[in-house]
């Protein structure tokens, strides 16, 4: 008898985190798959993957499915019913329910038909795809009138310590023993389940609001909230992610575009992508390779979601869905423009200290505006050209201006599209080894459309698309090293010439 | 897409755009000195070409009111009609990233009417170097305000940041500052034709005359200087011959306040047409 072979068995990961929160306990379960997951209450004879204690929850309450590399939910029927979003899950004919897509940011209630007056047994769960195990924390509100949210270290009580949050961005007031959620007039809004709020507004029971990408869930007397910058104390600055092991990285950016489309003329259909996957790193800067018309421009408007229509499939920032959460999340994004729009007839100190002013939130004060340029200028090589009119810099010394004027904004994802157009070589080179230091130095992602095949090397991660049948497709995603290993050459322009002779032969599959 | 983003407040963020746009002002050294220039030129070429006759007979007195209501035209005209369009990009990429319009229009129109009075206090002194100069006599009293010269002063700004205001709505209009420029003369051309003025207006070129700026500039220092009192050049030789009183030269206190009133509304309604169309920007080709 042939001995049989074997292989051992990895269960497909969804890549997705569960976060449950019940009676005032937080566990959060990866969502690997076997076949699937159940979800239920813990009996002697009942033993689901994700077990609860409420006794709201049915004991085989339902299950969460991998189908087709989606994830799926399915309530099984349970007496009490589940929640998605807020609304209860219908049955249909013949008390039959259909699995619901989830994604990242979904949130599921096990609860009582009334979630305005929600029952303190309720189950709360989260869809995540951080690696958030043990990282949430508990800010008790029971002592204390106001609870302060914001960037400011010295009067907030939660500092969320990026640029683009206000000073004092949020409260939480307790009033009559009730708990309200207000935004200070804040840049970017305060989010409570999902939609902005613009006065103080009634907190119920595990209800969750949202400041950019982070988000806070109470419960009961107190708040719970996500992320490892966070801190009651000070921020703390985390080590920068691309020291960390690859396999503990959460990507910024993770993209599943299955299709992109366009409308062409007399209403047809015209596809400009197709399956294209990518992953990006904090702390890391990648580019966007490939030949002419493969798509590298559209690519990168779906992925900074400035192109949003006729892409079939998702992009998920900081583990949500961007194109669902645009409003909230476009914040974390900035797009410095090809072309350099500068007002050459001022100084560049005076350009950027504007650029600040405007894009920063209304609370910043003179003097974190002027650090914020200070930075800038140094991060630049500019320091000395501060007083200098614009239109007297070289073209790259312009280029570094152009590009200043987003790095003020100080966005955890840059995106630029063929920003080095019409530069020289070696001024190109200076300028990417800036980003590159930006990108590894702030723990940012610089993500850019690039053709100097001599400069690829500088890059952390290549993204390459070929053309198969006038449609962009994916050609490779990894490191540059990967990259010359992958198509067997010493130098990328010889992976520009094996995908200009024969572009179908590389597209990978995903 | 989601409502937009909101940043400094709408008053600081008009004293920035503010300050921001004097910067650009002054620091467009041939502008500037443009702009400075321009009024004093237009305003010495006036007295000497047509300031021996101001206040002697009623065609100088004219004709030196018609070039300085083409010379406040033009002045305010060209000091605008680029502005916006040159900083187009800029602008788009500022409102992107959460900058008000109005804000930014309001900024250009503030420090637009600045600029006017400036250049208003050196044109309004051609009319003291006619006196200076010729020793001609101007009006003893305004209809308003004691000062005649208070009067000319206020129409001639009124009349130049309404032209302003017409430049900055074409700026907000075009795409790009050339396309402007080539508008430019045409809307000029329009303004000398139909200002009720060069050629008898009748009909329907009467009433588009009342949509020209001039028309209203004319009206306003025609009654200041009393046109229809002074005698014509004929009557130096023919004191009989009467001098027919022209409606649009009504020498009273309520004829020059319509004017004003006019004029005024004329400058606030382009600067909000400007900023209407300016809304438009988020849809330029990237």
């Amino acid at each position: 008898m042939n001995e049989m072979e074997t292989v051992s068995f990895e269960p497909a990961s969804s890549g997705l985190s569960l976060v449950v929160l019940e009676q005032g306990e937080i566990k959060s379960y990866r969502l690997s798959f076997p076949e699937k997951l159940t979800i239920g209450r813990a009996t002697p004879v009942s033993n689901p993957d994700i077990p609860l204690s409420s006794p709201i929850a049915g004991r085989s309450h339902g299950e969460f499915l991998m189908i087709e590399n989606q994830l799926f939910y399915c309530d099984k029927g349970s007496k009490n019913g589940t929640f998605y979003n807020g609304r209860k899950i219908k049955q249909g004919i013949k008390k039959q329910i259909s699995p619901i897509m989830l994604s990242p940011g979904d949130i599921l209630r096990i609860d009582y038909e009334d979630l305005s007056k929600p029952d303190p047994r309720g189950v709360w769960m989260l869809v995540t795809s951080n690696a958030i195990q043990g990282e949430w924390s508990v800010l008790s509100l029971a002592d204390r009138e106001e609870t302060a949210i914001g960037r400011n270290s010295v009067f907030c009580d939660i500092v969320l310590p990026r640029s683009y949050i206000s000073s004092k961005h949020a409260l939480v007031t307790r009033l009559n023993g009730n708990y309200y959620v207000s935004d200070c007039g804040s840049m970017d809004g305060t989010w409570l389940n999902g939609k902005q709020i613009k006065n103080a507004t009634l907190l119920r029971e595990k209800d969750c609001f949202s400041i950019c990408d982070f988000h806070f869930i109470f419960i009961g007397d107190s708040l719970v909230y996500n992320s490892k910058e966070l801190s009651c104390e000070a921020p703390r600055r985390i080590e920068p992610e691309r020291n960390q092991p690859a396999a503990v990285r959460q990507p910024i950016l993770r993209a599943d575009i299955r299709e992109k489309t366009i409308l062409g003329s007399g209403g047809k259909v015209i596809p400009l992508l197709r399956n294209i996957k990518v992953e990006l790193y904090r702390g890391e800067m990648a580019a966007i390779l490939g030949v002419s018309g493969a798509g590298k421009s559209t690519l990168m408007d779906c992925l900074n979601g400035n192109e949003q229509a006729g892409v079939l499939g998702t992009v998920q920032l900081m583990g949500e869905d961007l194109y669902r959460n645009y409003g909230r999340l476009k914040c974390l994004i900035s797009s410095a423009p090809q072309r350099n729009i500068v007002n050459e007839l001022l100084p560049v100190e005076e350009e950027l200290r504007h650029a600040a002013l405007i894009r920063l939130p209304g609370d910043t004060t003179k003097q974190e505006i002027k650090d914020r340029v200070d930075s800038v200028l140094g991060l630049l090589r500019l320091e000395e050209k501060r007083k200098t009119r614009i239109a007297k810099l070289s073209g790259g010394e312009q280029k570094r201006v152009s590009l200043g004027i987003e790095l003020v904004a100080d966005r955890e994802l840059l995106c630029m599209d063929e920003p080095m157009a019409n530069l020289d070589v070696n001024t190109v080179q200076h300028i990417l080894q800036i980003l590159r230091q930006f990108a590894h130095q702030d723990n940012k992602c610089v993500l850019t459309v690039i053709h100097e095949e001599s400069l690829i090397d500088l890059f952390d991660r290549v993204i390459i698309l070929t053309k198969a049948n006038n449609v962009g497709r994916l050609s490779f995603a990894g490191t540059p090293a990967e990259a010359k290993r992958y198509f067997n050459v010493d130098s990328f322009d010889r992976i520009y010439s094996l995908l200009e002779e024969n572009p179908e032969r590389y597209v990978k599959e995903v | 897409m989601s409502q937009r983003l909101r940043r400094i407040n709408p008053l600081k963020e008009l004293l920035a755009l503010m300050r921001r746009s004097f910067l650009v002002l002054v620091y467009d050294r041939r502008s500037f000195n443009l702009s400075f220039l321009f009024p004093i030129v237009a305003s010495a070429v006036t007295v000497f070409i047509a300031g021996k006759d101001m206040f002697v007979n009623y065609e100088g007195t004219k004709s030196a009111c018609f070039v300085f209501c083409c010379a406040a035209i033009w002045g305010g005209l060209f000091n605008s009609i680029q502005i916006v369009a040159k900083e187009r990009d800029s602008i788009r990429r500022d409102y992107a990233a959460g900058m008000r319009l109005g804000c930014y229009t309001l900024s250009k129109a503030v420090v637009q009417a600045i600029l006017c009075l400036v250049q208003t206090v050196f044109l309004t002194c051609g009319l003291f170097s006619i006196h200076l100069i010729y020793g001609n006599e101007l009006p003893e009293n305004g209809l308003i305000f004691p000062a005649v010269l208070v009067e000319y002063n206020i129409s001639t700004f009124l009349l130049m940041f309404a032209a302003d205001g017409m430049g900055l709505f074409i700026s907000c209009f075009v795409k790009k500052a050339e396309t402007a420029s080539i508008v430019a003369p045409y809307v000029l051309i329009l303004q000398l034709i139909f200002s009720g003025i060069l050629f008898n207006m009748d009909g329907i070129s009467r009433i588009l005359s009342y949509s020209m700026l001039s028309r209203w500039g004319m009206e306003a220092l025609g009654s200041i200087s009393d046109l229809n009192s002074i005698p014509l050049k004929i009557n130096e030789q023919f004191s009989m011959i009467p001098h027919e009183a022209e409606e649009m030269f009504t020498y009273s206190d309520q004829h020059l306040i319509v004017s004003w009133l006019v004029l005024a509304a004329f400058a606030v309604g382009f600067i909000l047409l400007g900023n209407l169309v300016l809304h438009r920007i988020s849809k330029d080709s990237r």
